[in-house]
């Protein structure tokens, strides 16, 4: 008698816990919601314009690779064709492809260029660590299925906002506070020069991880199907050497499904100059715009 | 035995072969391949001061074979302690056990700390940390102190964590077990700081290495060679690397100068002088974390030569805005609540008061989830 009064207690204090943690969840989720429609500036707005609001004909994809290396305004102007950056600090095709399905949701752009990196092609880290930018979007269309993919518990565990919103709640909240538009179009160019001799990397100890090979096949055959243009491009790094294998995986695929593959990941004009890289993968100011350059004349040719 | 094949083997077969090879012997022996056994450091330590507590009559042999094996596979400490004597155990496993409110309370405290240590600080402070440590020649001295400062604060957190965790386990079933941590960077000496870090280990290092060699009833000069051994022994328990022999050697000798020195404990009052021994303190416990994080003595060495003579300021890439923003927050939540356990302070009985233990399990747990590391982690002491 005594024990199951003591027990009942016990379960009432757990009730209360569980109760008033469900209130604050739902709380936290409201006004995360609140604030990332509402942000102005910085990573929130940038996201939420790709997603959104984007309506440009050209989406340039991918890494910080993609966000430091490709001048969208260079492009615009050579092509004569509206063109925003949608690159992210650490992206991978996981989260890409997620930002693909949000905004075909709503229009179709002309084309796609695409900035592969060992985060669309390699076993890394744990792909959850993709999902920290996608969960916020786990109510669109589209989105709770690439999320699921990575690891069945997600279904369960995005019952809650504040796993939803772990971590990026942080950004969420100061891009509300205190907006900052450094972006051009997504774009971010980075000052410096690499003053360093960065460690040689050894590319030969990498294994393909299927997920994401997956993903890069189902983004071609969805743009191709609903008359999107692809094009995949790797952008040059410091320490590469001529003929290089390290993007073997996405030539494969590239050509087996015959879309265009531009590999400058060894670029006799840049690579090895300390003077046009920041660190051993991020070009500065100089080299992105001697990059861009580069490449729009091929981006003029195959949109025409 | 187990332990030394499973965990040692390797090690002594490496290093075996390395000085045949250096002497002209060109020798090659089978490694050893097998998954080794999860708690075997602790577990065996456990057993060990079983075995010799009934060898020396403290305690009396266990008759019951159910008790035994749930005495040494305790399920809440198998995977990385603490390390409990039979004589704490053994009584609370043969009690008939009635379920107690306030111990159950209790018991979910604790786990919710050692969540809120492992996956808010433990493991944002470790993302810094490996960003650091792995690429530390491009970043400054400073960085790479800051580096240094991160990991101590992260192993201390990840095991205290750990420890909470399975105090919490233990104590919502009505098991009381030993806690290892009492502040441990707020000792005034290495001779304090063992008495505040992994203190199931020290203790049992005491009881069964340092005492039956002959403690401090010997002359100085033994008294000094039985410290240097325990610690040795501290540091070869820890892993199969000569870093951790390092580190344990270090923590031996400087613990043998203190006591050259008279310098174990300070009996003052003023606050001054103790702060600036918990400073030094801290920062000699700080150095010999290295070789603990470090693969090898070679690259413990060049981080600390990186770390005296690279100048610069602290850069910012190497752990973000986030990361300092929850870190900040996070650590100033520890510290307080440090800083009121060892003052003893009546705050933290307000805990008890069920309406305000509801609130403060419910921010910890939403801070947990909205900024907790919450991808896949490991404990670092599960190494061991």
């Amino acid at each position: 008698m005594q024990t199951s009064r003591v027990m009942r207690k016990f379960l009432l204090y757990i009730f209360a816990i569980a109760a008033s943690l469900i209130i604050v969840d739902r709380a936290f989720g409201y006004a995360n919601q609140y604030m990332m429609r509402r942000s102005s500036g910085g990573q929130t707005f940038c996201q939420n314009y790709v997603c959104f609001d984007s309506n440009e004909d050209i989406i340039m994809m991918g890494s910080s690779r993609m966000r430091h290396h490709y001048n969208p305004i260079i492009i615009e102007d050579s092509l004569g064709m509206t063109c925003y950056n949608a690159g992210e600090d650490g992206a991978g095709i996981i989260l890409n492809y997620g930002y693909f399905k949000m905004i075909t949701n709503r229009y179709l752009p002309k084309l796609i260029i695409y900035d592969v990196t060992n985060f669309d092609m390699y076993v890394g880290d744990d792909n959850s660590k993709y999902l920290g930018w996608l969960r916020k979007f786990y109510d669109e269309p589209g989105i709770k299925d690439i999320v699921c993919s990575v690891s069945k518990s997600e279904g369960l565990k995005n019952i809650s906002y504040l796993y939803r919103y772990n971590t990026r709640c942080i950004a969420t909240l100061a891009d509300f506070i205190h907006p900052v538009r450094s972006y051009v179009k997504g774009y971010s160019p980075i000052e410096g020069i690499l003053n360093y001799d960065p460690k040689q990397n050894n590319y030969d100890e990498r294994v393909a991880d299927s997920l994401k090979l997956n993903y890069l096949s189902k983004l071609i055959d969805e743009a191709k199907e609903r008359g999107v243009m692809i094009v995949f491009l790797a952008s040059p790094q410091y320490d590469t050497y001529e003929g290089n294998s390290y993007y073997h995986p996405v030539e494969s695929l590239c050509e087996q499904k015959k879309v265009p593959f531009w590999n400058y990941f060894y670029c006799p004009v840049l690579s090895g100059n300390k003077l046009f890289f920041q660190d051993r993968e991020h070009l500065n100011k100089e080299g992105s715009t001697i990059f861009t350059n580069m490449i729009v004349d091929r981006l003029k040719s195959l949109v025409e | 035995m187990p332990l030394i094949v499973f965990k040692y083997f390797n090690f002594i077969h490496y290093n075996v072969v390395d000085a045949l090879n250096k002497l002209g012997v060109e020798m090659q022996l089978t490694g050893l391949n097998w998954a080794i056994p999860i708690g075997i450091s602790f577990f065996t330590f456990q057993a060990i001061g079983y075995y010799l507590d009934c060898y020396h009559n403290r305690i009396k042999a266990e008759k019951n074979a159910i008790d035994y094996t749930l005495f040494v596979c305790f399920f809440p400490q198998i995977a990385s302690g603490p390390i409990s004597k039979a004589t704490e155990l053994l009584p609370q496993i043969k009690r008939k056990d009635i379920f107690i409110f306030s111990k159950a309370k209790d018991g979910i405290r604790m786990i919710v700390w050692g969540l809120f240590l492992k996956l808010v600080i433990a493991d944002r402070l470790g993302m810094c940390v490996d960003t650091i440590y792995k690429g530390f020649e491009i970043y400054s001295g400073f960085t790479c102190f800051i580096g240094s400062v991160f990991y101590s604060l992260q192993i201390y957190c990840d095991f205290a964590g750990y420890t909470y965790l399975a105090l919490g386990i233990a104590r919502m079933f009505g098991y009381d077990l030993i806690n290892n941590f009492r502040q441990p960077y707020f000792s005034i000496s290495i001779t304090d700081f063992w008495r505040r870090w992994h203190i199931s280990l020290s203790r049992w290092l005491k009881d069964y290495i340092y005492i039956p060699l002959g403690g401090s009833r010997c002359s100085r000069i033994r008294n000094y060679w039985n410290i240097f051994i325990t610690f040795l022994v501290s540091g070869i328990w820890h892993g199969a690397n000569w870093t951790f022999i390092i580190w344990g050697i270090f923590h031996g000798v400087v613990q043998i100068l203190e006591k050259q020195f008279n310098m174990q404990a300070y009996q003052g009052n003023r606050m001054s002088i103790r702060c600036i021994r918990i400073i030094i303190t801290f920062l000699l416990v700080n150095f010999a974390w290295i070789f603990f994080r470090m693969p090898s003595i070679d690259d413990a060495m060049n981080y600390i030569e990186h770390m005296i003579t690279t100048g610069g300021s602290f850069n910012m890439e190497s752990t973000g805005l986030t990361s300092l923003f929850v870190l900040t927050i996070s650590l100033a939540i520890l510290l307080l609540r440090d800083i009121l356990a060892e003052l003893r302070s009546p705050i933290q009985s307000y805990l008890n008061n069920t309406v305000v233990s509801v609130a403060v399990m419910t921010t910890l747990l939403a801070f947990i989830l909205s900024v907790g590391v919450l991808d896949n982690s490991t404990f670092i002491y599960a190494n061991f």
